[in-house]
């Protein structure tokens, strides 16, 4: 190629002309990293720069002249001729993200930028592309994205709040112009301000619409982390009680202390173990990621057999457990929540009662079949009973202490209860003595024998 | 004496599983990863194989679709996530013979165990 030395006067004319040949163009062009390439108005390549035919993996001279179905895949080389029919049209330039194989066989996202000018001497349009490899852009973009999520969701809950009492205050601003009595002149600023308002408000609304969309796919999130932390809690907890069950064999060679620690230990462990147990059920529950299952239940079978399990925590007390249970059909229920429910009302009464007797009565009521477990413990006082099913409350904490307990139990019965839809409540007198009487719905599926 | 092999990434509960069903009989071998379980299941017979589904490098799932048409054995699951029973009973359909939850109450373990060991299968 000819040096062509461009005149011009003083300084800039000597830099110029030492910079501006064609020669010193070609290097800065060669240098760029970025990929460039030169189409003709038939989209075949007449100039490309170093870095680009080290993308392809072919020499310059492979390439001058050629087309992109020389190169690609024809489905891939069809794209690239539409989008480069695309420019030459409007006359605009545009930018594409695609993913390419690249010469060494590894799959790029690259983002190509292609513009166009019109030759001076021909007339003719030339396209020229440059392509930028954002592969490492998106991973980061990607993993930000998957990090941000958890933080998002809790802000999006807040800014939903926020959102949703700056609507309210301005509906009753709104209310509140309508309300005032007026004059023609100032009814048409406050139509004004009402379009206004109007228009926020409808902003505001669509808004919420896309947070809403928002907020239920990190839902997902939430819950994935539920079914995460359920598991890890579970491990260690999984190696303590098998550690403790071998030690249990060699109990007989344990001094009177050793065996102490034993069952604190156990103790211990147990209480954790229903504690992890009733916190991620009641997450569950309250993040409406519950299912139920529905199984045939035996009523009297069931009170029977848990009964049955359940007598080994009336120890040395002296206590009376029995049942009395009417003529009831199998009904259909989530079977290990009953037996849930069961296991919580029953082992209350065994832990609140030192002496007397504790029943148990199921009979049916229409559709519904109704339980109820009566006791002669400690009993309830009038002023705790309200705030007696909910998370955490314990009518004494000085009794967690002593009869052990954790306040859940009585929290997770009464939304299992609630969720299938039938109700609980709780009667007492202090010093005489406790009932909890609750019922579930039927659901009949198979006729009584 | 019914050879078991117990696959579990937490050594401690590995350890005490092997000392539990061992004290009752079995002879217990332990693989704390799923790539050394296929070993070992390549290397020697087992009566029953004990998976649990969480593990380093793999699932229980995986081990379990990857053998259990190649090795003569009983399979059981050992894990801390909770199936439904609808699935229970595709599983049992399967041939797997059980899948207990973690954490175990040592009796039911053995005697779920010993259940397991005393059927008579008729292999194909």
């Amino acid at each position: 190629m000819d040096d062509k030395k461009i005149s011009s006067s003083g300084a800039i004319g000597d830099m110029e002309a030492k910079y501006k040949t064609p020669t010193f163009i070609n290097r800065i062009i060669d240098t760029l990293t970025d990929p460039i390439f030169v189409k003709d108005k038939d989209h075949k390549f007449i100039f490309l720069n170093d870095a680009f035919c080290k993308f392809i993996g072919h020499k310059k001279d492979e390439l001058i002249g050629k087309f992109d179905y020389d190169f690609f895949p024809k489905e891939q080389a069809d794209i690239f001729w539409k989008k480069d029919d695309d420019v030459f049209r409007s006359n605009e330039a545009n930018v594409n993200e695609e993913s390419l194989t690249d010469s060494k066989g590894v799959v790029k996202l690259i983002s190509t930028t292609k513009s166009i000018f019109t030759d001076d001497s021909s007339g003719d349009k030339i396209l020229v592309g440059i392509i930028r490899d954002i592969t490492e852009r998106k991973t980061v973009e990607e993993a930000l994205k998957k990090n941000k999520d958890l933080e998002t969701f809790n802000k999006l809950a807040v800014d939903r709040e926020l959102k949703m009492i700056e609507l309210k205050k301005k509906i009753a601003e709104l209310k509140n112009q309508l309300e005032k009595k007026s004059d023609e002149k100032s009814l048409i600023l406050k139509n004004e301000e009402l379009e206004k308002a109007k228009l926020a408000a409808l902003n505001m609304m669509e808004d919420l619409a896309e947070s809403n969309v928002h907020l239920k796919e990190l839902d997902q999130a939430k819950t994935d982390f539920l079914n995460i932390a359920s598991h890890e809690l579970k491990t260690p907890l999984t190696a303590i009680s098998a550690y403790l069950d071998v030690l249990d064999d060699y109990k007989e060679q344990f001094s009177k202390e050793q065996l102490q620690g034993l069952e604190a230990i156990k103790r211990n462990s147990n209480q954790l173990r229903t504690l992890i147990g009733n916190i991620l059920e009641l997450s569950r529950i309250e993040s409406g990621r519950f299912e139920l299952s529905k199984q045939d239940v035996d009523v009297e079978k069931k009170i029977v057999s848990i009964i049955d399990t359940l007598k080994v925590l009336i120890g040395e007390k002296n206590i009376e457990l029995k049942a009395d249970i009417g003529k009831l059909p199998v009904i259909s229920t989530d079977e290990l929540r009953f037996e849930e429910i069961l296991n919580n009302l029953i082992g209350n009464a065994i832990k609140f009662t030192d002496h007397g007797i504790i029943s148990v009565v199921a009979t049916q009521e229409k559709d519904l079949i109704c339980i109820k477990v009566t006791d002669t413990g400690i009993g309830i006082p009038e002023d705790k009973i309200k705030n007696l099913f909910q998370n955490f409350y314990q009518v004494d904490s000085s009794l967690g202490r002593r009869y052990g307990g954790t306040g859940l139990g009585l929290a997770l019965t009464k939304k299992m209860i609630e969720l299938q839809g039938g109700t609980i409540i709780a009667e007492s007198l202090p010093g005489k003595g406790s009932t909890f009487k609750f019922t579930l719905p039927i659901n009949l599926i198979k006729k009584d024998s | 004496m019914d050879r078991i092999l117990y696959v579990e990434d937490n050594p401690d509960t590995a350890n005490a599983v092997k000392i539990i069903l061992g004290n009752v009989g079995f002879d217990v071998d332990l693989a704390l990863t799923g790539d050394e379980g296929l070993k070992k299941i390549a290397q020697s017979h087992y009566d029953l194989i004990l998976l649990d589904i969480m593990l380093p490098d793999m699932s229980g799932w995986d081990i379990y679709g990857k053998i259990k048409t190649k090795v003569k054995s009983k399979y059981a699951f050992l894990s801390a996530i909770p199936i439904s029973s609808e699935r229970m009973m595709q599983l049992h359909k399967e041939g797997v013979s059980d899948y207990i939850i973690k954490p175990f109450v040592k009796a039911d373990l053995i005697s779920r165990i010993q259940k397991i060991l005393a059927v008579e299968e008729i292999y194909n």
